[in-house]
Order: structure tokens, then sequence, then C-alpha cells
């Protein structure tokens, strides 16, 4: 028994993870209706907590399961940040899923077990456990963008979520498949091995490369690879929006770091190329297509195609070494607190479906819900990248190692795209602090725990905006085991 | 042709052959068989039920969530097998393993249960 314990400590975070989803579901099944939705959301966050608590202190740094598995800095800082956002997520939920009869426990539950998936991500060494983390992030996602299910927009966001996410799994899983027959190993250090010794002489490396590229670009929501974004965001329950415009975003790009730049990095200078490329004109299609949008969910979720190019800038520039990787997480960790937040503000409108305010709806919220139009603005400027927020820094961080690896180029087109965005986040401002309301406007809501969340995490937002350094120290030594 | 190639030949002999017989036996019948239809001959064969309706017709939903949790258990069937048979050398710490397999599954099926999934109407 004491061996068996021994044996699954290293991943005690996420066997508390499992651990609370299952009691979730027997809590909600055992207990009557109301007493149930009280007790559920606490009994998840808790779970999270001694999750996020406990993890560090349990789990000892090292490889584990034959070498399936290592806990180094890099999987603590991703299972904080897929913790942190699940907590999040999980506190800006209550009021919504009551209110629009969603069955509160499968919500939890969902969330809980994608967050498991996107541990094990962080986790892997090897690209079995990586796929396994992968669609054990996804599958619940679609659900969770099917959840309101008498919605068909909602409907609609997890069909074309589940069938282009699936195509790109099979792509994915083929590139696997390539690389497996280029190394005959599923190992990152054995590719990487293999893939130095060939180098891109092979074409076999340069298909395995490119359909692994476009499954995580998939994931990533990267151009040309984002036509279901938009759709399946809008669509979907907005809390659940929330957490999946930002969990298996920040997965994807644990994955993208854990192959493409510990399993591939021997053949870094050729698709560091590529990926620039990719970087530039996912930035500007996501910031110039979310100009023209007047419905605020669907301008986020172009927004935040914007912002995986701009982390997609960072991963270009694995050349400049450890800043660059330490760019990637510090922007994954704003990134999800500010998105997160910003679709999480929606939730005090009480609108029917699942559908977004348009702006209009916003005019004069400022007056209506003083605190949650703050937090708005606050998430807002943030995304922007306007100091003294997390969002300026974050870009701050990504700038200097694309310069230092010589894209003076992608830059300035980020310089650029960060003018575009102050466009259409600050004209959102404008109508919530400017405009007099005028006609029908969707009734607020104000739920104490919605407001208590967003408050801490605006706060967050701004504290990390003035006093980066430690989160950056951390990012930097959570970099460390990818790029030295 | 390297030799991993060569066994593709087999199958693809198999595939031929496959292909060739049912070719055969059909041209033959065609041929050699007597042909006298009548209208009790052309009724669905042997126990075959005559067709009502249209095959778009609509089902209860219901078979759908059956279908499903079956679908699990039959998964889990598929696990049990090899885990039986090395039940000896696996000793103790397979059966906790297979154990926590079967709490995971059984919490589905209890929830399953109690949100009335398992129950006709």
């Amino acid at each position: 028994m004491n061996e068996l314990l021994q044996t699954i400590s290293p991943l005690f975070p996420e066997l508390v993870v499992a651990v609370t989803a299952s009691a979730v579901i027997v809590v909600d099944a055992s207990l009557p209706r109301e007493r149930a939705s009280a007790a559920l959301p606490v009994l998840t966050v808790v779970g999270l907590l001694v999750a996020l608590v406990g993890g560090p202190a349990v789990s000892a740094q090292g490889t584990y399961f034959g070498g399936y598995v290592r806990v180094d800095e890099f999987a603590v800082f991703f299972r904080t940040v897929f913790l942190l956002l699940a907590i999040f997520a999980t506190m800006v939920a209550p009021a919504y899923l009551d209110r629009k009869r969603v069955p509160a426990a499968e919500y939890y539950a969902t969330v809980l077990f994608s967050t498991i998936g996107a541990m094990t991500i962080a986790l892997s060494t090897d690209l079995i456990t990586l796929f396994v983390g992968l669609e054990l992030m996804t599958i619940p996602v679609y659900v969770l963008a099917g959840m309101q299910r008498h919605d068909r927009f909602s409907n609609e966001a997890a069909l074309k979520y589940f069938l282009l996410g699936a195509f790109s799994s099979a792509l994915l899983v083929y590139g696997f498949a390539w690389l497996f027959g280029l190394s005959g190993s599923t190992r990152y250090a054995d590719i990487a091995r293999t893939v130095a010794s060939t180098g891109m002489s092979d074409a076999a490396t340069i298909v395995a490369l490119g359909l692994v590229t476009a499954g995580l670009g998939f994931k990533a929501a990267a151009v040309p690879f984002h036509q279901w974004t938009p759709d399946a965001y809008e669509g979907a329950p907005t809390p659940a929006t929330a957490f999946m415009s930002v969990a298996p975003k920040a997965a994807a790009f644990a994955a993208i770091l854990r192959v493409l730049v510990s399993g591939m990095g021997p053949l870094a200078a050729d698709w560091a190329t590529v990926f620039a490329l990719l970087a530039a004109v996912t930035m500007s299609v996501g910031n110039v297509v979310a100009l023209v949008q007047t419905n605020t969910k669907r301008m986020l979720a172009y927004s935040s195609i914007a912002h995986t190019g701009y982390v997609l800038a960072a991963v270009a520039a694995t050349g400049a070494g450890a800043p660059a990787g330490a760019a990637v997480l510090f922007y994954v960790f704003a990134y999800g607190l500010m998105n997160l937040g910003a679709f999480a503000c929606l939730l005090y409108l009480d609108i029917e479906g699942t559908r977004g305010a348009t702006l209009d709806e916003l005019d004069g919220f400022a007056r209506r819900e003083p605190l949650g139009a703050l937090a708005f603005a606050v998430f807002l400027v943030s995304l922007t990248g306007i100091p003294p927020t997390i969002g300026f820094v974050a870009k701050f961080f990504v700038i200097q190692p694309v310069l230092d690896a010589g894209f003076t180029w992608l830059a300035v087109v980020l310089a650029f795209n960060a003018v575009l965005a102050a466009f259409y986040y600050l004209r959102v401002v404008v109508h919530m602090y400017m405009y007099e309301p005028e006609g029908a406007l969707p009734p607020v809501v104000s739920p104490r725990l919605l407001s208590f969340s967003l408050a801490l995490s605006a706060a967050a937002v701004v504290v990390l905006g003035i006093l980066p350094d430690s989160l950056y120290a951390w990012a930097l030594a959570a970099a460390g085991p990818i790029l030295p | 042709m390297p030799d991993y190639n060569l066994s593709y030949v087999y199958v693809l002999a198999f595939f031929g052959a496959g292909v060739g017989i049912v070719a055969m036996m059909m041209m033959m019948s065609r041929m050699l068989a007597p042909r006298n239809p009548t209208r009790e001959k052309l009724t669905a064969y042997e126990s075959g039920e005559e067709p009502i309706g249209q095959a778009w017709g609509r089902y209860p939903t219901h078979f759908y969530v059956f279908a499903l949790i079956f679908v699990v258990f039959d998964v889990e069937v598929i696990f049990l097998f090899p885990w039986a048979v090395l039940l000896r050398e696996l000793g103790w710490r397979g059966v906790i393993e297979i154990a926590l397999f079967l709490a995971i599954l059984v919490v589905g099926l209890y929830y399953a249960w109690r949100k009335r999934a398992l129950s006709w109407y």
C-alpha cells in the first residue's frame, strides 16, 4: 500500500482533481437540487485549492511511470495556471448556470476533467502521454460548448468545435505517426536526437513538422486554422466560452513548447521562420476582423485569435533562448487571467440565449453596474496592452526576445497590431462609460460571487502589471527545462 | 522491394481472391439458375418482416442514452479480460487498480441512474 502511494504521489494534483470531479457527480446525484447547487461550487473550488496548494508539497520533481511523465518546473507552472483558471471559471459560473438551467454538476465536472487533461499535457515527456492529455482536455470542452442544450447556437458551437477538433486531432496523430516512423520512438528526447542528425534533408521530417504544426495550430486557433473559433466561442454558454478561450489555448502552447521546442528543437532555425509568418498573419487577421464586430462576444473571439499570434511570435523567437520561453509562459498566464475575466464580465447582462451583448447593449453599463464595468475596463485595457497592467508587461516581454532572435519586422508588426487593437477594445469602454443608454437594454444581474472573483482578478491584473518581477522570474525558471 | 512491403502482396492476393470468388459465384448463379419469379417468391426472404413505413422513422432518443451506457460497459469488459488472464502475476496491485477503474465507471452509472437515464419514462 505504501509503495502504491509512493508511485502515485507525483500525480497528486491530477488525482485530487479527478476525485473532486467524481465527488461532484456523486454529490449532485445524491442531494436535492437546491442543496446541491449551493454545495457544488464550494466542493469544486476546495478540491482545486487542495490540488493547487498541496501539489508542490506532495509531488516531488523527477521522472515517473517509466519515463512517460516528468514533473519539472515547467509542469508545475502550467499546473498552477490551469488550476487557477479552473477556479476562476468555477467561481464566475453559478448564477449563470442557475439562470439558464444548465446542469451545474456537469459544468463543474467537465471543467475539472478538462483541467486534468491540460495538466497531463504539461507533464508529458512522450507523444503518447501528450495525446492522451490533449484528448482528455478537448473532449470535455466540446461538451461544455453544447451544454445549453435548448439553444441552437450552443448546439452549432458544439458540433463545429467537435468536427474541426476531431479533424485536427487526426492531423496531429498522423504527424506523430510520422515522427515515430522517423525516430522509432515516441519520446521527445529520442525524436530530438534523430532530427538533430537528419536535419530537414528528409521529406518525411517536413511532412511530420507540417502535420504537427497544423494540428496544434487548430488547437491554439492560429490563422489559417482558426475558422471554428468565432462560432464556437459565440455559441457556447458564456462561462464555458470564458474557460474554453483560455485553458485549451494555454494547453496548446504547453504542447507546442513540449513537442516543437523540446522534441523538434534541433530544427528550430527552420520552423522559426514559419512560426514568425504564422504569428504575423494570425495577429493581423484576428485584429482586423475584430475591428468590424459589433457583438462583444464575437469580438473577443477574434481578439483571442490575435493574442494567439502574439504568443506564437514568442514561440518563433526560441533562438533567443530562455527569455523567449519565459515570454510564452508569462503571456499565457496574463492572457488567461484577462481574457477569462473579459468574457466573464458579459455574465452581468441577462441576455437571452448564448449570444454576447452587442455594443449598443453595453451603453451606459458603467452606471448600471459600476464595479462590473470597472473590471471590464481593466481587462480590456490589459488586453490592449496599456500600462500599468499585466497585458502591457506580457507584450513587453514578448518583443524583447523577438528582436533578439532577429525578427525585427515581426516586432514592428506586433507593435502596429497593438495600436490597431486599441481601437476595438477601447470602443467597448467608450460605450460603457460615455454613451447614454437608449431603447430596451437587457436587465443587469449582479451575483456577489461573480463580482468578488472579478474584483480579485482585476486587482491581480493591475498588481502583476506593476510588480511582474517574481512572476517573470518563475516563468524564466519554468522555461529552463524546455529552453536551457 | 524491401521485405516488409512483400507481406502486403499476400494481402493483395487475398483481396483479389475474395473479390474473384464472389464475382464468379454471382455470375454462375446468373447464368445457370432458372428464373421464375412469382409474387410469393418476391416477398421478404425466409422469416423477414414486411417493412412498415419509412426507414427514416423516429426512434425514442432513450435508445441513444442506453447505447452510450452500453458502450462504456462493453469497453470495460474488454479491459477486464486481459486483467483476469494476468490476475496472478499482477497481484494485489492489479486488484486495486482495476477496483479504481470500476469505481470510476460506477460513479458514472450511479449518476445516470439517479438522473433517471435508465428508466424508460
